[in-house]
């Protein structure tokens, strides 16, 4: 600091020495006043939120802490989609408290389910077939925790499992593809062959085929890999091929690939589990979708009227998204830009087919 | 003598420290105030640019905020969106387009279109993260809002999927032509990544950034990056800032919009908080606060005064230096000045000493000369008396001729005297004007006091009659240089002097050899000399008798001293006189001698 700089302050200093001689009091009056009534607006406005955020949700009849648990990826814009957005509904429909947990390998599934047992939860939803045996023998250990098993077959006094009938989807596309398909060639890619429930949508999207045209040819090519894009698009190429113009994928991540695929050749496309026109709206035709918000309706009204049992629910297909008088969890996505592509005849007789599996004229076995 | 006193110099020292120690107290004690004022002011300038910095900082993120909200207008307002097309190759490149627009405004770590049902239709999002197509998002507070409202929505944090914190910038997406509501567009920030474009949101040591959400959710704190999603009234934060009051009254005040500072110390040293809300149009929709530990600040101040204090120091030390310096040269030069006057004293003194003593020789001369005038007027008047007498008895008609003799006899013998009278005076006046002059001769001194012994014989023979004169020295030739008759006149004086004072008796004269000196002694039996003359017995007209002049012996001892040598009498009281006197023997002789002595 220089000597004028300091002179300057020194005259500043002694101006204001006389200033706040004068004005101190004035302003001291006020700033107190000011303070103790905005300390007590603050106060009494802090009270209020305390108050309102206390609130439990109107929503809820019992405050519960549930874990939903998979080992597919929220990323994948379908089977992990499908288990975050259920997760939302509940806790927007119900107002309980979900954490989330997704990307489990299937080696670590024990001891994921194991940990979140010891954490208090009083439902642990598990989202994948993989899950149902762990689950039956960790349930064992916590009896008074339930546990659900989404596309399970298990099933104990604490553990109950949902088993949609998505062959009756499937069945569906596959009658679609039928129809359209010049090549009367179409192709399923699966992630894995082991899981009873997408051997089930094969056979439901084989029958459906073979049902709107008998001599449609039908590839079937498991992944052996869920996350994978690559194996998926190498996959869809084989069968396009040989063909195939209409591919049906149940393989999560994956799946995106077989879409890529069919997209670059200009064949179609089916999505799986959530609507996946979005990922190529000139290519995805529809997709069989789960009904995140009535997935579960079944399980809550068992726990909320402490009747649960070890049930195995099988809810099967639904006219639309959230259709309040059916127990059906599965229904098929619009058309979207094909509404106007796709010929009145063959959407009157889909329109039909619908009805006749809602009406159970057609039954598609497991 | 010194021109201070010891006393007076001691109480100058005293005053002099005691009035440096004054000063300098003075001084440390004005410059103490003055720091404190430095101190106070420069606190309060900084404490002003700070609050400016943060109300600036605040108004930089609420324009940012709105460059954010009119770019995802223009997606909104886009032919894709308004024709209803969420998704598909042309929206996705428009999409890509516009996040990478996004991007240089500040970090959106991703863009997302979400149709009326809060589906996410189409995203993109930054390397490494995943995109959520299909997911629904519609239970949002912020969507649900969105939807509603029909307005841009800047939500509160919150933990994605992917468990980041983020806010987002919605816009909705509604028709031009009909005003139905068609989705949502919609950008995420993660919360720490955009405040951190603002201010330091990782180091608690240095001036930090803290934001807060509507909810007083901390949404970037620089304190720790663990709080971030806490909410700020929660237990883990207030634990953090130990409950402390007035950070949570300043908060308070805060999230009721209101700008303010205050001054805390939560445990972890004192910290300067200003704070302003984030205002988008007039509506605030974040919070800010800007923490600076103090000591930061009082560094820097600490920083300037120790520059001034340098500065003061320096002047201080150059003025002490130079008084030092200055009282060690006045010390100096007093001290020279002592030295010289001391020594102009003692010149000035002995010079006093020396007027004193030539005064006292002038007066010793002066007496001498008026005793001498009154001796000379005295003794030229003796013998003139008897003459004037004598001449006027010899002119009476009658008188014998053997009066006749007797009186011319008396005019002989004092004229004669007169005429000795005026030649001592005129040899003393030779000698007083150092114009006496001396032959240089060869003379042998024994012939000389042999001689004069036998004028001097002749001369008293008459007058003392008793008196017995002999020569008992060398009887051989003794050579000297000088001038023979003033030799022989210092012979007539001492064989005068003793003569005066012996009448009868004896006079012996002697001469002995000694080194390269011949010594000759002239030893009377008479009357001895008189004590009170002694001292002064070679003094002009000093004398006992009452016929000398008093000049004999004077004149005896300036011409043996011009000759080289000395003279001295010696006395016994009543039993006689010796008077000395030697004179160096001339190289012949004196060779010779040494000759006849050696063999």
């Amino acid at each position: 600091m220089s000597g004028i700089q300091h002179k300057i302050l020194m005259q500043k200093l002694s101006r204001q020495k006389i200033l706040l001689s004068i004005i101190l009091p004035a302003v001291l009056v006020t700033w107190i006043a000011i303070i103790t009534c905005s300390s007590i607006s603050i106060q009494s406005a802090y009270a209020q939120t305390q108050n309102s955020s206390s609130q439990a949700p109107a929503s809820a009849n019992q405050s519960l802490k549930i874990a939903y648990l998979t080992d597919g990826l929220f990323s994948d814009a379908g089977w992990g989609a499908f288990a975050y957005n259920a997760g939302q509904e509940i806790i927007s429909k119900y107002g309980y408290e979900v954490s989330f947990l997704d990307n489990v390998s299937i080696p670590n599934i024990e001891t994921t389910l194991t940990d979140y047992a010891n954490r208090d939860y009083d439902i642990i939803i598990a989202q994948g077939y993989e899950w149902g045996n762990p689950v039956i023998k960790v349930a064992q250990k916590y009896p008074d925790i339930k546990f659900v098993v989404f596309t399970g077959q298990v099933k104990s006094e604490n553990v109950a499992s949902i088993f949609p009938r998505q062959q009756e989807a499937a069945y569906l596309l596959g009658a679609l593809a039928g129809m359209l398909s010049k090549n009367h060639t179409i192709g399923f890619i699966g992630g894995d062959e082991k899981y009873p429930n997408l051997k089930n949508i094969y056979e439901g999207y084989k029958q459906g085929a073979l049902h709107a045209n008998s001599s449609t040819r039908v590839f079937e090519t498991y992944l052996g890999d869920w996350d994978n894009e690559s194996k998926g698009r190498s996959a869809a190429l084989s069968q396009i091929n040989e063909g195939a113009d209409f591919l049906l994928q149940v393989a999560d991540t994956a799946g995106q690939g077989v879409i890529q695929a069919a997209k670059e050749y200009g064949v179609y496309a089916f999505g799986a589990v959530s609507d996946q026109n979005k990922l190529a709206p000139e290519t995805v035709v529809t997709s069989f979708v789960l009904d995140p918000i009535k997935a579960y309706d079944s399980i809550f009204k068992m726990i909320n009227g402490n009747n649960f049992t070890g049930i195995i629910f099988t809810p099967g297909l639904e006219l639309t998204k959230n259709s309040t008088n059916e127990d059906g969890i599965v229904y098929i996505a619009p058309f979207h830009g094909f509404q106007n592509k796709i010929p009145a005849d063959i959407q009157a007789n889909f329109s039909q087919l619908i009805q006749d599996v809602r009406n159970k004229k057609i039954i598609i076995p497991e | 003598m010194t021109l201070i006193s010891g006393k007076l110099m001691y109480i100058g020292v005293i005053s002099v420290i005691i009035i440096a120690v004054a000063s300098y107290g003075l001084f440390f004690y004005f410059q103490r105030i003055n720091e404190t004022s430095i101190r106070e002011s420069i606190f309060e300038q900084e404490l002003d640019r700070q609050i400016k910095s943060t109300t600036s900082i605040s108004q930089h993120i609420g324009s940012d905020l709105r460059l954010v909200t009119a770019m995802l207008q223009q997606l909104a307002d886009s032919t894709y969106l308004q024709n209803e097309m969420l998704s598909g190759d042309n929206v996705t490149k428009l999409l890509e387009e516009k996040f990478e627009q996004l991007n240089t405004v500040t970090k959106v770590d991703s863009l997302l279109i979400t149709d009326k049902e809060g589906i996410i239709t189409n995203q993109e999002v930054s390397k490494g993260l995943k995109t959520f197509v299909n997911i629904d998002i519609s239970s949002n507070e912020y969507m649900k809002q969105t939807r509603e409202t029909h307005q841009p929505v800047y939500s509160n944090g919150f933990t994605g999927i992917d468990g980041k914190y983020r806010i987002v910038i919605t816009y909705p997406i509604i028709s031009i032509h009909d005003g139905h509501y068609i989705g949502t567009v919609a950008a995420t920030l993660p919360s720490i990544q955009f405040f951190k474009n603002y201010g330091n949101v990782n180091d608690i040591n240095s001036q930090f950034l803290v934001a807060f959400d509507t909810k007083a959710s901390l949404l970037a704190v620089g304190a720790s990056n663990d709080l971030v999603g806490k909410n700020f009234f929660g237990n883990e934060t207030q634990r953090f800032i130990n409950y402390n009051e007035v950070l949570n009254n300043l908060t308070h005040h805060l999230l009721a919009g209101n700008t303010g500072y205050a001054m805390y110390d939560y445990g972890r040293g004192e910290r300067l908080n200003t704070q302003a809300p984030i205002l988008v149009g007039s509506k605030p929709v974040y919070f800010l606060q800007i923490v600076t530990p103090t000591d930061r600040i009082y560094l820097k101040i600490n920083s300037v005064l120790f520059s001034e204090g340098v500065k003061m120091f320096s002047l201080l030390t150059g003025t002490t230096a130079a008084i030092i310096v200055l009282v060690f040269l006045l010390r100096k030069w007093y001290s020279i000045l002592q030295d010289e006057v001391k020594k102009r004293t003692s010149d000035l003194n002995k010079s006093n000493y020396k007027l004193m003593a030539a005064n006292e020789s002038l007066k010793t001369k002066d007496e001498a000369q008026n005793q001498f005038i009154n001796i000379a007027a005295h003794e030229l008047r003796t013998p003139i008396q008897p003459i004037i007498n004598a001449i006027y008895l010899l002119q009476s008609p009658n008188l014998s001729q053997q009066k006749r003799n007797q009186y011319m006899d008396i005019i002989k013998r004092n004229t004669e005297k007169l005429g000795r009278l005026a030649e001592d005076i005129l040899d003393v006046t030779k000698i007083e004007s150092n114009s006496l002059k001396l032959m240089d001769e060869k003379i042998d001194l024994y012939d000389l006091i042999v001689n004069s012994i036998e004028d001097f014989k002749r001369n008293i023979q008459l007058i003392y009659k008793d008196l017995i004169v002999t020569y008992e020295g060398l009887d051989k030739p003794i050579f000297v240089k000088g001038d023979r008759l003033r030799l022989n006149q210092v012979m007539q004086n001492l064989l005068d002097n003793a003569g005066k004072f012996t009448k009868q008796g004896s006079i012996t004269v002697r001469t002995q050899l000694e080194s390269n000196m011949v010594k000759v002694l002239v030893r009377d039996t008479g009357i001895g000399i008189h004590p009170e003359i002694f001292s002064k017995l070679f003094s002009k007209f000093v004398t006992k008798s009452d016929r000398g002049t008093g000049l004999g012996l004077f004149i005896a001892r300036s011409i043996v001293q011009a000759h080289g040598g000395r003279i001295w009498a010696e006395s016994g009281s009543n039993v006689g006189a010796t008077f000395i006197f030697t004179l160096p023997l001339s190289d012949q002789d004196s060779d010779e001698h040494n000759v006849r002595d050696s063999t």
